[in-house]
């Protein structure tokens, strides 16, 4: 990068540093985090002992004993001190990056969630992409606009974007396509490659399903993006320093995108990771409606069984996933703006 | 005429033609707030709207003709559709409106229900709408009693949005999860302000080591995100809780898990103006702390607070809605739009009774309202709105 | 209004220039014509909204979306090649405008830490200008970008040329300004306050600076400033605004000993004086007008002392014309009812 050529070199130390802190400062973040999940399990009426031995014994009318609750307790290990359980669960994950045994189904977490992660991801970062990739072009450009009339669509789409939430959209899609289409627009893999190993045909199968849940997902955040990218682009091209480069003869489209835009879009990009939790928070009632066996589900039945283990797991890969991307946000962001990466 | 002289001096005479200049520039704050925000012909719409959304939650039970709970099936009419309201059929015409009396029954061959007018002699029996139709009693407010209902048939039942799966009436259900729905976004909005104002206000006014720590633990808390975190925070809701109970687990955990974005702007807004020549100067004359906060800092804030709330009440009716539908938050026999939605999420129903939309068509004009309404707030708010164009 | 010599560089006529609002058409410079002489500086004094930026602005057709010049405006400039174009009746789109911005008319503002982008250093900025306007390769607008800092007097140019304007103090930045805008060699400089966010000190500096290399370069320069003090000291001529209007023009010399409006004498009266230490200040009445609620007649009437009790003035827009107290310049015109009626008095 151009801006990168000759200033960096002088001040590659304070960026490395600026990285180490960041770095650091994600990972006790992480930390944190874990161990506010994993304590808000614990807090939770019942333990998973309770509710196996309840479901086991459920409709027989056989009395559960207290004896018969600790020794299952004892065989899960359960009856230790929840630091203990906390720190050894932290060591094999860190170590290992083994998230234990999931008590329900008698697996262990990793072998549970392998491919539901990947699906979850997939979707998660496919829909963000859509989002990126439509919203800043158009935002830029309907900015650039001088009618009031691609104003007035934007504004219409963001509000809709909100009005009609993904959820909605879910609804009006399974609606429509009951009607018009006759497609099957549920899940994310058919039947016959749900254990199958990955192939192409599986991921055919997979892309040929995902698109639905992409778009539906992709919808509100991008009618959101493009509405704040449209506004960031106007305010940005009101500023001073794009009538100075105006003045010096800069115009055009090389002088929109090398000022307004370069500064319109750093907002965006610093809101990367937050963009990621949006996207995390809407997938699970988007996947619901449209039966995508991934990981909301799977969560849902985790935190109803007190299943810490899977439960934890799942939360902290999502939030180290948030968190990670905004260490990625904030790397970009020292490349980008040299106000970043000087002062730090 | 090359010297000035002082004493010539006199002061412009303001024309009358300058008064609306005038009235402008010594208008209050909130004249202005008011003039502006009545210029934005959308917001207004929106507050009309909401308005009415408003009156329905309020007075539901007058408004609904039944109490839409399990006691008022319509055995006849399960599942039927929105019923037309009349003035005239193949018997003539009257000046009373009315509705056909109809029945519907599940047919196995079609696999859908089959909707039949009722008649008599050849001619479709009449059910005639009455206005102010005495029937369950109830208490309006829960003070005034009263069993007059704004409208009802005299035979039988009149299903205007047609009825659900088991025959209640759809119209009244969807007046009775109006008054749920905005009251739990209401009660989490407020919850949500008042922790924000505690942990945003405390950071912001002291600021320092306290509000490194406040601001690390609200970032740690937005990291997480709402609904998987939300997922987590409901499945510890014992399952023998009553409506109630969930009712009030669900606003309280709304609430609580939306608060870190407002008391990040409250404490960006405090510490901004803590720093004011008008708030120093009330530091140095000894006010107290807390007089500080209330009388000096707040008061410029109020709007923008009220903005902020507003702009966050469609999300949380968001919230509820979702949550409900996935089976994650309200559960029957309590009526929300969330709940009444939660039938509409099978194909099959989709096909068969498309009358369960009408409950999403109230959630997206009730968050439409509010976002016009917030936003034309908030351009009122900002008195550079105009400038800005 | 000041003819157009044969030598003048830029002459402007009739120009008005109008914003649209909410609130309807607003009026920010009303039918203003002027010339600039090469070589020659001409200061624009008003207070803040009387259109001297908007007019500056229009120059360079830098104004923004919802601003647009009148039709009747023309503003004829001569370029360094010899050519006539009128900049008011261009296409806004016209490849020549973007010659004619930087190349022929430079500007530099009262805020350089808002006109350097804070993404690109000086020195990219600076060479983005000088590519645009000459066709020199990279190591050589870079070069010449060097030159350039130095002779505005920045330490250590070839370090200052990698840093951005937010590593700078505010003389180092305005000085970078000057440079950016001078490296590009034009015919006009278009200064916009420059020395008004600036300490004393650093503003005669700056001041100095600008005389000098106007020596050095030979380019006019239009200098835009609110304060009359400022202005007496680097113009050759002067403009006083009100509202959008001509209120005076005229050698800067004539103007000061003998000002003729009651604006201009306003102002004069409002300039803090070391002799007249105890003598309080005298503001001018009253506050600049709405844009909308624009006075009839001459604009300045309502905070005229002797609007009141001069009808006209309430009625009419004033021509200008030619001063006549004692040794005023031939070319010193103001636009006020008095001076009329004084003058057709003496005639009797």
């Amino acid at each position: 990068m151009v801006l990168l050529s000759t200033s960096a070199t002088a001040n590659n130390a304070a960026f490395w540093q600026f990285l180490a802190t960041r770095l650091l400062v994600s990972a006790l973040t992480l930390l944190a985090v874990s161990f506010m999940i994993y304590g808000l399990i614990e807090l939770m009426p019942g333990d998973y002992a309770e509710r196996e031995l309840f479901r086991k014994y459920s409709g027989t009318g056989v009395t559960i004993t207290q004896a018969e609750i600790d020794r299952v307790r004892a065989d899960l290990g359960l009856d230790r001190p929840f630091l203990v359980r906390y720190g050894e669960w932290l060591w094999n994950v860190v170590t290992r990056f083994d998230f234990g045994p999931a008590f329900r189904v008698e697996t262990s977490v990793n072998a549970l969630l392998k491919d539901k992660f990947l699906y979850t991801f997939v979707l998660v970062i496919g829909a963000m992409l859509i989002s990126y990739i439509v919203a800043i072009p158009m935002g830029i450009w309907v900015a650039t606009r001088k009618s009031g009339l691609a104003d007035s669509v934007v504004t219409l789409l963001s509000y809709l974007g909100l009005a009609l939430p993904n959820f909605a959209i879910a609804l009006v899609l399974l609606m429509l396509n009951a009607f018009v289409f006759n497609l099957d627009v549920t899940g994310l893999i058919s039947q016959e490659y749900r254990d199958a190993p990955w192939t192409l045909a599986k991921l055919l199968d997979f892309l040929g399903h995902a698109y639905i849940p992409l778009l539906v997902l992709g919808w509100s955040t991008t009618a959101f993006q493009l509405q704040t990218m449209r506004g960031l682009m106007k305010d940005e091209m009101g500023k001073l320093y794009v009538t100075a480069a105006q003045a010096r003869g800069a115009s055009g489209w090389p002088m929109l995108i090398k000022y307004p835009a370069r500064h319109a879009v750093m907002p965006i990009v610093s809101t990367i990771g937050f963009d990621f939790a949006r996207s995390f928070n809407e997938l699970p009632v988007v996947a619901s409606i449209l039966v995508l066996g991934e990981l909301g589900q799977e969560l849902l039945l985790a935190f109803l069984d007190a299943d810490q283990n899977t439960a934890a797991g799942i939360l902290v890969c999502i939030t180290s996933v948030i968190i990670a991307a905004n260490f990625l946000a904030d790397i970009l962001m020292a490349v980008l703006d040299p106000r970043v990466r000087l002062k730090g | 005429m090359t010297e000035t002289s002082v004493t010539e001096v006199t002061v412009p005479q303001t024309k009358p033609s300058n008064r609306r200049q005038e009235d402008y520039y010594t208008a209050s704050q909130w004249q202005l707030f008011w003039t502006r925000f009545q210029r934005n012909r959308l917001a207004t719409v929106g507050g009309v709207v909401l308005s009415g959304f408003i009156l329905i939650a309020l007075f539901a039970e007058f408004i609904a003709p039944y109490s839409g709970q399990a006691d008022t099936h319509d055995t006849a009419y399960t599942a039927g559709p929105p019923q037309v309201i009349r003035f005239c059929d193949r018997a003539g015409c009257q000046i009373w409106p009315f509705v056909h009396e109809m029945t519907s029954s599940y047919s196995v061959s079609k696999k859908g229900y089959e909707v039949e007018t009722v008649e008599e002699k050849g001619q479709p029996v009449r059910r005639s709408l009455q206005l102010f139709y005495p029937a369950s009693s109830y208490r309006l407010l829960g003070l005034i009693e009263s069993d007059r209902h704004l409208f009802g048939v005299n035979r039988g039942q009149v299903h205007l949005f047609g009825t659900d799966s088991s025959g209640l009436d759809l119209f009244s259900r969807v007046m009775f999860a109006t008054r749920t729905s905005l009251s739990i976004a209401f009660l989490g909005v407020m919850l949500s302000f008042v922790l924000s104002l505690i942990f945003g206000g405390v950071a912001g006014y002291i600021g320092g080591w306290v509000d490194t720590a406040i601001q690390a633990f609200t970032d740690l808390v937005r990291v997480i995100p709402p609904i998987p975190l939300y997922m987590a925070l409901t499945a510890m809701f014992p399952r023998d809780w009553t409506n109630t109970q969930v009712y009030f687990a669900m606003t309280l955990v709304l609430g609580l898990v939306n608060w870190p974005t407002l008391a990040r702007r409250i404490r960006s807004y405090l510490l901004a103006t803590r720093e004011e020549e008008y708030v120093q100067a009330a530091k140095l004359s000894g006010a107290s702390g807390w007089r500080i906060v209330t009388r000096h800092l707040l008061p410029g804030f109020a709007s923008y607070i009220i903005v902020e709330l507003v702009i966050n009440f469609p999300y949380r009716i968001l919230d509820e809605t979702a949550l409900s539908i996935v089976g994650l938050g309200l559960r029957r026999p309590t009526m929300s739009w969330g709940v009444l939605l939660q039938e509409m999420t099978t194909v099959q129903a989709i096909q068969l009774t498309p009358w369960f939309f009408i409950p999403l068509i109230f959630f997206v004009v009730a968050v439409l309202s509010f976002t016009l309404l917030g936003d034309g707030l908030r351009d009122a708010a900002d008195p550079y709105a105009g400038l800005r164009r | 209004m000041i003819l157009m010599a044969e030598s003048s560089l830029l002459m402007v006529s009739n120009l008005s220039v109008r914003f649209r609002t909410d609130e309807g058409l607003v009026t920010a410079v009303d039918d203003l014509s002027f010339a600039l002489q090469p070589g020659q500086t001409l200061g624009i004094v008003g207070e803040s909204g009387s259109g001297k930026s908007v007019s500056t602005k229009a120059l360079m057709r830098l104004l923004p979306d919802y601003a647009a010049i009148a039709p009747e405006s023309h503003i004829y400039y001569q370029t360094k090649k010899g050519d006539y174009l009128d900049i008011a009746q261009m296409d806004a789109n016209h490849k020549a405008l973007n010659q004619l911005r930087g190349g022929e008319i430079a500007m530099i503002f009262q805020e350089p830490s808002a006109a350097f982008s804070p993404l690109y250093t000086i020195g990219n900025q600076m060479i983005e200008g000088i590519q645009l306007h000459r066709q020199v390769g990279r190591r050589q607008a870079r070069k010449l970008a060097i030159e350039m800092l130095d002779r505005v007097g920045m330490t250590n140019p070839e370090l200052r040329i990698d840093q951005h304007a937010f590593e700078l103090s505010g003389g180092m930045r305005q000085r970078a300004m000057i440079a950016s805008a001078l490296v590009m060699r034009p015919a006009v400089l278009i200064a916009d306050e420059p020395t008004t966010a600036l300490d004393v000190t650093i503003q005669a500096q700056i001041l100095d600076l600008l005389q000098e290399l106007q020596q050095e370069f030979g380019m006019a320069i239009i200098f835009i400033s609110h304060d009359l003090a400022v202005i007496s000291q680097i113009a050759d001529d002067v403009l006083v605004m009100y509202l959008g209007k001509e209120m005076e023009t005229g050698p800067v010399r004539s103007i000061i000993r003998h000002p003729q409006h009651p604006y201009t004498q306003g102002l004069i009266n409002a300039i803090p004086r070391l002799e007249a230490i105890d003598q309080p200040l005298v503001p001018i009445p009253g506050d600049i007008p709405s844009p909308l609620e624009r006075p009839t007649g001459c604009v300045f009437h309502t905070r005229c002392p002797h609007g009141a009790a001069h009808p006209p003035c309430r009625t009419s827009v004033p021509d200008p014309v030619a001063a006549t107290t004692g040794d005023a310049h031939p070319n010193h015109l103001a636009a006020c009812h008095l001076l009329v009626t004084e003058q057709l008095e003496k005639m009797v």
